[in-house]
Formats: structure tokens, sequence, C-alpha cells
């Protein structure tokens, strides 16, 4: 297999973007705050450097398959990290709130179905059976992503839970790129090896063109503070403290108040 | 299925999608960035003195009868409220009081545990508003509105009297438009 010249270039920006990224989590203590976003990051990387070595010293079925387990590990950390956005953003005091957990689990089920669906309504045409199933599971990580991302945001806006900055912003990224992942794969589905690998090859440039402005927007992003905080005095948090039991307590009684 | 049809169904899919994002993405947006009278000009007016004397009532501080029943029955709440639609009223201002105490949740992220709180009465406000609703579909609104609609009331009112300390605890200015509007 050859590498263009663009090809090269794609993976030296994906690999330095991931570097830059990386030393933002750790230099700005964010990897502390996000560490599954961390080992994602961190699992691309090497990633990239491992399938590279692959690609130039290795036969083609040993990078392939090489490939396709990454792929598969990358999609499953990408499905972390919607937990661990989803516990950043359901979980404001430390537990999840208990109104929003019912509705994130189905939201998650549903989430499997629909992308399982759609990814055995698709009919690639490909000409091996391996060649579709791979098709089929790449269409189902994008559309699995996207939905969990976009039901995130349904779902926290429902409930009128805030996002914190820099969660926002992992978040907006990565549904962005899931979203147009779908696009594509829904347009390499008219497309076949042996007559259009060239527009197949193109396509997954643009993949990855996506994902390298994705690393730019994340290294531009988490590098920045969120706004300052001020801190509560001790008496104010004294008294609120008091307000909320008093609160609590005469909603206890409402709540086991019965009408005469 | 056919490429075509398939294109076609993965087409209403992302713009189903893509639709999902502008309209919750917007409620999201607003409640983050909203000013200061922008979020007062959303609270809807309500009758606060009938609030307070329906609360009051259940609260125990208003006056009851020998037998500790209560001043207000199903049919004067409702007539006080001006019915589901007063409930109905009661209900969008609590996502106001929510953004409110988002509002100071910006300087002071400690006010976290009272936006919680808040949201989670406005969640049961919700429900009691969702269960009159179906009383009135099956044609049991006034016999269901005294009981529903009183705890409702009582939560609105102790939402409001929180955000009102939240924001004389913290010093964030504009405690007495606040207390004007609600």
């Amino acid at each position: 297999m050859h590498l263009s010249a663009f090809d090269g270039f794609l993976w030296g920006t994906g690999v330095s973007c991931q570097a830059v990224l990386l030393a933002v989590l750790f230099f700005r203590n964010r990897a502390k705050e996000f560490p599954i976003f961390t080992a994602l990051v961190g699992w691309s990387f090497s990633g990239a450097i491992v399938l590279y070595f692959l690609h130039r010293y290795a036969g083609p079925w040993t990078y392939y398959y090489g490939y396709w387990i990454a792929g598969t590990v990358d999609m499953l950390m990408q499905v972390a990290v919607v937990c661990e956005v989803a516990s950043h953003v359901f979980a404001p005091l430390g537990r999840w709130a208990p109104d929003v957990r019912h509705s994130f689990i189905k939201l998650a089920g549903g989430s499997i179905v629909f992308a399982l669906v759609l990814a055995m309504l698709q009919s690639p045409d490909r000409s091996t059976f391996m060649e579709t199933v791979i098709a089929r599971g790449t269409l189902f990580s994008a559309v699995l992503m996207s939905e969990l991302f976009v039901g995130l945001v349904a779902v926290s806006a429902t409930a009128g839970l805030p996002w914190k900055t820099h969660v926002a912003r992992i978040t907006q990224a990565l549904g962005a790129y899931s979203i147009l992942c779908v696009m594509l794969d829904t347009s390499t589905t008219w497309m076949a090896w042996p007559h259009q690998a060239h527009a197949m090859h193109a396509v997954s440039q643009v993949r990855i063109l996506a994902y390298n402005i994705a690393l730019i927007y994340w290294s531009v992003m988490l590098w920045r503070n969120a706004p300052a905080p001020r801190e509560l005095p001790d008496s104010m948090r004294m008294q609120i403290f008091q307000l909320h039991r008093q609160i609590e307590y005469d909603l206890g009684r409402i709540r086991g108040w019965r009408k005469i | 299925m056919s490429n075509l049809y398939f294109t076609i169904l993965v087409f209403v899919f992302l713009t189903i999608l893509v639709a999902l994002v502008v309209r919750h993405g917007r409620r999201a947006q607003r409640a983050s960035t909203a000013d200061w009278d922008e979020l007062l000009g959303r609270l809807e007016c309500v009758d606060r003195e009938k609030i307070a004397a329906i609360a009051r009532d259940a609260l125990g501080n208003g006056q009851t009868d020998a037998q500790g029943a209560l001043e207000f029955d199903g049919i004067s709440i409702e007539t006080m409220l001006g019915g589901l639609e007063g409930l109905e009223k009661l209900q969008r201002n609590c996502e106001v009081l929510i953004d409110l105490a988002a509002y100071v949740q910006r300087w002071y992220p400690e006010a976290v545990v009272d936006a919680e709180q808040l949201r989670l009465n406005a969640r049961e406000l919700e429900w009691h508003v969702g269960r009159l609703r179906g009383a009135a579909e099956t044609g049991n609104l006034h016999s269901a509105f005294g009981d529903y609609a009183q705890r409702a009331v009582v939560i609105y009112y102790l939402m409001t009297q929180h955000v009102l300390e939240l924001y004389a605890r913290t010093s964030v200015s504009g405690v007495a438009q606040l207390q004007a509007a609600l």
C-alpha cells in the first residue's frame, strides 16, 4: 500500500495534534477531571504510531487486523466518554440526579437498538462478508455516538441541568464528528472497492481531517480556563444549608399530607 | 433495503438529530447566557398574595378550624389560581427560577446545590400538574384539583423563598427587583 503526500500530511498533523492535546490535558490538569477522555486521546495517539509502523513494516493483513482492533477499542472508549460526560452533567452533586437516571438508561438502550436496526438495513456494495461487517460496524458506531450525544443534550435541557464549559466543548466536537461520520458512512454505501477505491479513500481523508480539526478545537478549548468562580463564605454556606433543611422539612410535611 | 431508501432514511434521521440539537441547545444556551432583565422578563405574572395564602394554609400558618381542617377547599383554590392554566403558569415560572439559580451559579459554583434542589422541586411540581392534566382528560379535574394544586403551590412558594434567600445571601444585585417580580 502506498501513502500519498497528503496522507502523510494528515497522519503527521493527526499525531502532532494528539500529542498537543495530551500535553494540554496533563499540563492544565484536565486529565484528572476527564480520565476516560484522556485515555481515549492517549489510545488514539499510540494507535496511530503503531499502525504507521505496521503499515510500513508488517504485511497487509497484520495492518488490517491492527486497524480494526484499534477501531473497536476506540469505539468502546468513545462510549465510555459518553458515560463520563453524562456523569459530569447528570450528577451535579456527585450522585446521579434521580429524575434523569431512568431517562439515560432508556436513551442508551433505544440508541443501541436503533443503531443496530439502521446498520442492518444498510446494504453496502462490498464483495466479501468481512467488508460488509466492517461497513455496518462503522456505521453502527457513528449512529450510536451521534444519538448518544444528541440525547445527552436533549435530556439535560429537558431536566434543566447546566453544562460546564469544558464538558460542553468535548461533547460539541465529538457529537459533530459523529454526525459527520454518519454522513460519510452513508455515502460509502454507494461505493464498491474495486471501482470507487479513490472515492472511498477521499472519504476516509475527510474523516481524518475532521478528527484533526476536532483535536485542534479541544486543545484550544481545554487550554482555556473556565470563568473564574468565587467561593461562598462559611457563614453564607451555613445559612443556605439551614434554608435547605427548612424547605426539606416543609416539603416533607406536604408530601405526607392528606386533605381532610 | 435499496441504497436510495436507506439514504433517505439516514437523511431523515440526521434531520431529526439536528432539529433536536437546535431545539434543546437553544434552551440550554438561553439558560446559560441569559442576562438579568431577560430572566425577569420571562417570569409570568401571578398573584403572589393568593399563592402565599394557599401555601401558608397548607404549611399551618393560616387559620384552621378546631379539627385542623384547611381553610381553602379545592373549589376556592381553583378559583384563586385560575384553574389549570394558573398552575401551568407556575410551572413555566419554575423553569425561570431554576435559571435564576443557575445565574447565581455563574459566580458561585457552590450554588449548584441550590440549583439542583430547585430543579428537583420543579420536577415535583411538574408531576402534580401532570396528574391534574390527566384528571382533566378523564373529567375529574375538580375533584383532584385541591389535593394536587395545593401541594404544587406550596412547592412553588418554597422555591420562590429559596431563590430570594439565595440572592439575599450571595449579595448578587437585583434582590428588590426579584422580590417585586415574584
